[in-house]
């Protein structure tokens, strides 16, 4: 069956693009021309993605996509074309479309006394336009107002600040959505997969906000062109590149510096740029009050670099590619760990009509532990790599109707454990490398059937096999092995397939005012192997495979967007529901680093969650900012974990509240506050003692019964701004923050102890990450 | 060889927490049902061996949990009975005869009955059995300074492991007869995953520390390592046991109760283990103490 599919899509592709070309010069099949083109910033030539275009204010219209590119088929006639985008200067031009033409557009950003902090980059009526729901996009300026943690505002924290986006747990920048674990979320870097984007102590993520230009969180309403992943979608983009003059900008600041240097190869045709950041964490260390860990080093980098080059009016060359690396060592004991990815890709106009984009994308995730026990040595490395294509079609019926089809293929390839150990015995093993293909390929359309109307429908299939070399265990139903069998290199000795359909619609009420809904089912077949609710950057991935069933979740939202005071104030409602099934958790005390049989402590159920989300925006010109609560609940029922009841999620937040605000006093100082509540994570305490060989130990009841005490935190910030005189090509601006301002200690968790001078007696400790943190950093730009 | 997994969660722990601070605070903990809390081993040593009853309490109980008095303990091995009784002096202790010891190879069940841990009125009876797994012979132990600077000295340990069986291993230590590793989670255990087979030299099995006034070893002083087999049910206890008491934190699992291998893990806690004992000895030299 698989087969016929492709052989669908391969003719599928094949035939659209021979019809387009059949048509170059002639009005098409509708009696329409096109004007298509670039939008892109006048001063570095950077392409602006969702920059809007309309023709005549008549409800037509479209964006720009990811690359920046539009098409809009009307029928002949005289048209005045207004573009826009949120921070620039609108521009209009009027065009006879007699015959097809091609209008590439540079817009001027707006003075910089009208900074905004705004979530939309669009202006905030399309905020009730857009069929999409469910979606944040965040510019960066956006980004830089937030109180920064040590100087600089990270990507992940920011959007940890929207709706319906809970952290995980502090010291961390793995986050969950809507009832999805930390593993849910596909994070993509210039179409790339990033398996772990935080770095030690989770004030940092692997992205360095100098060289992204977008980001863009789907919270559900997931497009059919991505899949893998239940739960959400982070798609960041990264700059292109200065391609007008060369430029850059950075920081230097107590814990981390970053310089990012970019500029033109060939002026207005290709252009790279080049970002890196380290941390020097290490330096405050010797300050612990802990003797042990004063002599470690503890640091990371980034490094972001990218090249593109256009060709023609018709093609677009783009090379990414990002690695770094968090680094530990102790006197005894060393961890590094990190990410790479590579991304080379082609954007092709088929015709004015029909945009393409192929990726050829490389991704990996490793580890390597290193201990020195007395007088032996441990080495223990992980290793994870994908190697992927993907071809995506655009095609441009008219303003109200589009399409989008593709094919995505990935080769995962797994190997979960090496292990090395040297002393007067040497010993070699490793957990047996595992290797898999997950593809997709979608269909979707949109349609705005009439001017209050729209919607969107379409279905993506996926296909995810098995390929040897592989080792299958059969369990019985204790989870025992009874049998193993081995299938050799390139054998598919196993498939999953399912169909995906995602649907969504808007209905404007009002003209400030729309209802939106969606329905998307999605399925993901890699997970993490985390026993903890964030994970850690040790947590190994596995597949799905005879034992392991792909998991599934049916989302479906509904939302109200509605817009006050001439569209100063937007304000949403969401509610959502979702159920999952084929959901993983662990058997009690389950065993899973290094574990040459990890299928053994899984345990399978269904999850279920829902929730409310609420947002108001100010997108105000000297007060800015937003205020969200979510209202969440998730549980799962898994038969073998918690007596086969049902039990709170680890995720699980009733009430969470985020606050954030800027102020610009003058042209040169600005302030901001953000402030953060959040009801406590579930936790499992205990109900009683047993005592065994003089040590107390407990004895528990349910399972996440009881609640951590409720999170809250200010942190301010102030941004001084050096004078701006005429001429002068190097800006700098100091920015003052504080983190945790009133000093919580917030509990991060809690365990018991037992008293020295009495064994029997036992009391509780609560463990608390970070207390009042300042820092001062210096950012500048030329 | 120590439990390799221990050294993960701890370099994790270590890495995150070793920034983080803990302070003192007051929490009120809900209750539950008795249950019957068992700390029961048989060994190879002649001696009387040793069945504890209590009734588990509170979590902040604070104090010893109150004894299970007047039961019917009885050991099996599948062709004598051995009566455990209590001592007047010590309630909710059970002996064997001082003469007993267990053998390598037998299953051994333990019996309780004539307990009213839900004190309905009715009595219970309660059960578990346990292998009692052999053990190699080891060959020696030394003492050497620790190249490492977090503790003072090593325990090296040479043996052969036999290849044929899943071995699962558990260290304890005697200074002068005295016992150093008096609670649970200061034993050593281990598997054989990754010795099968092989002859273990120079393996470090234990760490002292000067500061530890009982670890502070002296010239002339004894050092006894008793070396058991255990099954692996008690392995995987001892493992949980360690989880459950130490390095709880965000990072590490879910908090679960332990397992135990009595009849009825709702009315029961706590575990019957029986293992072999093989012990080896070295005198202390002082060329091998740290000088001051």
């Amino acid at each position: 069956m698989k087969k016929n599919v492709i052989l669908i899509f391969i003719a599928f592709l094949t035939l659209f693009p021979a019809i387009n070309k059949a048509n170059g010069e002639n009005p098409n099949a509708t009696g329409r021309f096109t004007v298509s083109g670039y939008v892109k910033d006048a001063a570095n030539g950077e392409s602006l993605i969702g920059a809007n275009i309309s023709a005549d204010n008549n409800g037509t219209g479209t964006s720009t996509n990811q690359y920046g590119f539009y098409s809009l088929s009307l029928k002949p006639g005289k048209y005045t074309i207004v573009y826009s985008y949120m921070g620039y200067v609108t521009l209009k031009k009027t065009i006879d479309l007699s015959n097809n033409i091609t209008q590439n557009i540079e817009l001027n950003a707006e003075e910089q006394t009208l900074q905004e902090v705004t979530i939309t980059a669009e202006k905030p009526i399309q905020n009730v336009k857009q069929t999409e729901m469910s979606v944040s996009k965040m510019n960066m300026k956006t980004i830089k107002k937030i109180p920064a943690l040590m100087g600089e505002v990270d990507l992940i924290k920011a959007i940890q600040l929207l709706p319906g986006v809970i952290p995980a747990a502090e010291g961390t920048s793995a986050f969950c959505v809507r009832g999805g674990s930390a593993d849910q979320n596909l994070i993509l870097l210039d179409d790339a997969t990033v398996y772990n984007a935080s770095h030690l102590m989770g004030f940092f993520s692997v992205f360095n906000n100098d060289a992204i230009k977008d980001l863009k969180l789907y919270k559900g309403d997931i497009p059919p062109m991505y899949g893998g992943r239940l739960a959400s979608l982070l798609d960041v983009n990264m700059k292109d590149g200065n391609n007008k003059k060369f430029s850059g900008t950075g920081g230097l600041g107590l814990i981390s510096s970053r310089l990012t240097l970019e500029g033109p190869i060939i002026k207005d045709k290709s252009s790279f740029i080049a970002s890196g950041r380290r941390t020097y964490a290490d330096l405050f260390l010797p300050l612990s009050s802990n003797e042990d860990i004063r002599h470690n080093k503890l640091y990371f980098y980034d490094i972001n670099l990218k090249i593109n080059h256009q060709f023609n009016d018709n093609n677009r060359l783009y090379l990414s590619a990002y690695f770094g690396s968090d680094v530990f060592k102790a006197s005894y004991a060393s961890m590094i760990f990190g990410n790479g990815t590579f991304t080379m890709r082609w954007n092709h106009l088929f015709s004015q009509k029909l945009f393409s984009n192929l990726s050829l994308i490389y991704s990996k995730y490793d580890y390597e532990l290193k201990m020195e026990d007395g007088s032996t040595d441990f080495v223990w490395k992980y290793n994870m790599q994908d190697y992927s294509l993907k071809y995506d079609f655009t095609f441009y019926f008219t303003p109200s109707f589009s399409a989008k089809y593709g094919i995505q293929t990935i080769f995962h390839k797994l190997e979960p454990g090496n292990f090395d150990s040297y002393g007067e015995n040497e010993i070699h093993t490793s957990i047996p490398t595992t290797s898999s293909i997950e593809s997709g390929a979608y269909l979707s359309f949109e349609n705005d059937i009439t001017n209050k109307f729209s919607v969107k429908y379409g279905v993506r299939y996926s296909l995810f096999q098995n390929i040897g070399t592989g080792t299958v265990y059969t369990l019985d139903d204790s989870y025992e092995i009874t049998d193993t069998t081995k299938y050799p290199s390139g054998k598919i000795f196993n498939h999953y397939q399912n169909l995906e359909p995602r649907l969504g619609f808007k209905y404007e009420t009002g003209n400030t005012s729309s209802v939106k809904g969606s329905y998307s089912r999605t399925v993901q077949y890699m997970q993490m192997a985390s026993t903890s609710a964030a994970g850690t950057p040790l947590d190994m991935w596995y597949t799905a495979s005879p034992n392991v069933k792909p998991q599934l979740s049916d989302l479906g939202s509904l939302g109200y967007f509605r817009n006050f005071f001439n569209d100063q104030l937007e304000t949403s409602l969401e509610i959502y529901y979702k159920e999952m099934k084929n959901v993983i958790d662990f058997k009690d005390h389950a065993s899973t680093y290094g574990n040459m049989h990890l299928e053994t402590e899984l345990r399978f159920g269904d999850a279920k969650s829902y929730g409310i989300e609420m947002m108001a925006q100010l997108p105000l010109n000297k007060l800015n900012g937003w205020l969200s609560y979510t209202y969440s609940h998730t549980e799962r029922k898994i038969e073998a974990v918690n007596n086969g009841k049902e039990y709170l999620a680890p995720y699980d937040k009733p009430n969470t509240v985020n606050l954030v605000v800027n102020y610009d006093i003058n042209k040169r100082v600005s302030i901001g506050a953000t402030f953060v509540y959040s009801t406590g994570a579930p936790i499992t305490l205990p109900t009683g003692r047993g005592e065994i060989g003089n040590v107390i130990y407990p004895i528990y009841t349910d399972r996440n019964t009881y609640r951590l005490p409720d999170y809250n935190r200010l942190d301010l910030s102030l941004t001084l701004k050096g004078k701006d005189k005429p001429g002068r090509f190097w800006h700098g601006e100091w920015n003052f923050s504080v983190y945790n301002a009133y000093a919580r200690k917030n509990v991060w968790y809690i365990r018991f102890v037992t008293d020295s001078q009495n064994p029997n007696v036992t009391y509780a400790e609560k463990i608390y990450l970070f207390s009042l943190i300042p820092s001062v950093t210096y950012n500048f730009k030329f | 060889m120590k439990a390799f997994k221990q050294l993960y969660t701890f370099l994790i722990f270590f890495a995150v927490v070793g920034v983080s601070c803990t302070e003192k605070m007051d929490i009120s903990l809900d209750s539950t049902y008795t249950h019957l809390v068992v700390d029961a081993e048989i060994t190879t040593d002649t001696m009387a061996h040793c069945v504890h009853l209590a009734n588990s309490a509170d979590y902040f109980y604070n104090k010893e949990l109150s004894p299970v008095t007047g039961a019917d303990v009885k050991v099996a091995d599948g062709t004598d009975t051995i009566d455990f009784t209590e001592k007047s002096e010590t309630p909710g202790y059970y002996y064997s005869p001082s003469d007993f010891y267990g053998i390598a190879g037998k299953t051994y069940t333990l019996l309780i009955n004539n307990v009213d841990i839900n004190a309905d009125g009715e009595t219970e009876k309660y059960c578990a059995t346990s292998y009692l797994p052999p053990v190699a012979t080891p060959d020696s132990i030394n003492v050497l300074k620790a190249k490492v600077s977090y503790f003072d000295y090593e325990i090296m340990f040479y043996g052969q492991d036999p290849a044929d069986t899943h071995d699962y291993y558990m260290f304890k230590l005697r200074r002068n007869n005295v016992m150093l590793t008096d609670t649970l989670t200061e034993a050593i255990y281990s598997d054989d995953e990754m010795y099968n087979g092989l002859y273990l030299s120079n393996i470090s099995v234990y760490s002292l520390y000067k500061s530890k006034q009982d670890e502070n070893i002296e010239a002339g002083d004894t050092l006894t390592l008793e070396f058991s087999g255990i099954t692996k049910g008690y392995f995987k206890f001892l493992d949980e046991l360690r989880a459950e008491t130490q390095g709880s934190s965000p990072m590490g699992g879910q908090s679960a109760n332990l397992s135990t291998n009595f009849n009825d893990a709702s009315m029961v806690s706590g575990f019957f283990t029986a293992y072999s004992i093989k012990r080896v000895s070295h005198i202390v030299r002082a060329s091998e103490l740290i000088n001051n």
